[in-house]
């Protein structure tokens, strides 16, 4: 039995190995990109809507933009490029981007009311971090979970509710970052599971 | 002299497998590869935990059999060697999978429990 037992082994052996990239975290600096976006967008369509509207219009596609190339650069940093991965990704985002347009053309139509955009905004979002959660980062499933709160603080809170559930999701993107990089510390993969 | 049937019947797939992936490192380096586009020595050698001669000469080896494409280019100035799978591996990869389900479809069949690595009822 010895040949078996001996293959038993080697799985076992690649099976860790594999098992330390499935656990690999999220890069910190696009957790710390988008906690500084959503603070300031929150801010504003409390303290001025329509500068509000024009920031989001602009710093949307330009935070993903930069997420895409942060991404890119410390997967490459670490030493690894995986074009499935990266693909996966656009797609995903991507697929949020056109759900979040689909909902303003629902606004412009008269179909949706102007006042639900908000939540159903936040709705998308926080379904969108669940999913890249479960199938791409589980360090995102934090996110959702975070994001489900300020969720629900924006609904609750008569007063700044979008300051206040910005606050709740940028401290949530900021220790989710924080412990990502606590995790990676010097880019080293993660210990082996024996 | 007659084969033993169960005996036999355990190792089918074996003669399926690939000799240069029978090392569970070298398997370690495609499976990884296999799962990327590329990855650097380093990175290699971080997840398998292997020396840089040992890394080195799996990694020689492998690329001697048209397994691994090796690409160096340079990252804030220091030189960096990129490794991916070429198709010839990625086809070696696959069959030698192929084979290892096999052997462990056997192994299962014949109630072998290939974690624990042993018959199961042996001790009854």
């Amino acid at each position: 039995m010895s040949q078996l037992a001996n293959l038993a082994d080697d799985l076992a052996f690649v099976r860790q190995r594999v098992d330390r990239v499935n656990r690999s975290v999220f890069p910190s600096s696009i957790l710390f990109l988008w906690a500084g976006i959503i603070l300031a967008g929150s801010v504003l369509l409390d303290l001025a809507p329509t500068m509000g509207g024009a920031f989001w219009l602009v710093a949307g596609p330009v935070g993903g933009v930069l997420s895409a190339v942060l991404g890119w650069r410390w997967s490459v940093a670490l030493g690894v490029e995986n074009m499935g991965l990266a693909r996966r990704q656009m797609l995903h985002w991507g697929g949020l981007v056109a759900a979040l347009l689909v909902s303003q053309l629902l606004v412009m139509s008269g179909a949706m009311r102007g006042d639900a955009f908000g939540a159903q905004v936040m709705l998308i979002v926080s379904l969108s971090y669940f999913y890249a959660g479960i199938h791409m980062h589980k360090s995102l499933l934090w996110l959702s979970g975070i994001q489900a709160a300020a969720f629900l603080v924006a609904v609750l809170v008569p007063t700044l509710p979008q300051s206040i559930s910005g606050i709740v999701m940028a401290a949530g993107f900021v220790w989710v970052g924080i412990a990502a990089h606590r995790h990676l510390g010097n880019g080293a993969p993660p210990p082996l599971r024996r | 002299m007659t084969a033993d049937p169960v005996r036999t019947s355990q190792w089918e797939g074996l003669d399926g497998l690939d000799r240069l992936l029978e090392h569970r490192s070298r398997l370690g380096i495609a499976v990884l590869l296999g799962r990327s586009t590329r990855m650097t020595f380093r990175h290699l050698k971080d997840l398998l935990e292997e020396t840089d001669g040992n890394l080195g000469a799996h990694l020689k080896k492998m690329e001697g059999a048209d397994y691994l494409n090796a690409n160096k280019t340079f990252i804030d100035g220091k030189p960096v060697t990129w490794y991916s799978l070429t198709r010839v591996g990625q086809v070696a990869l696959r069959k030698h999978l192929d084979a290892l389900e096999r052997i462990i479809a056997n192994a299962a069949a014949n109630d072998f429990d290939i974690f624990s690595k042993q018959q199961k009822g042996a001790h009854d």
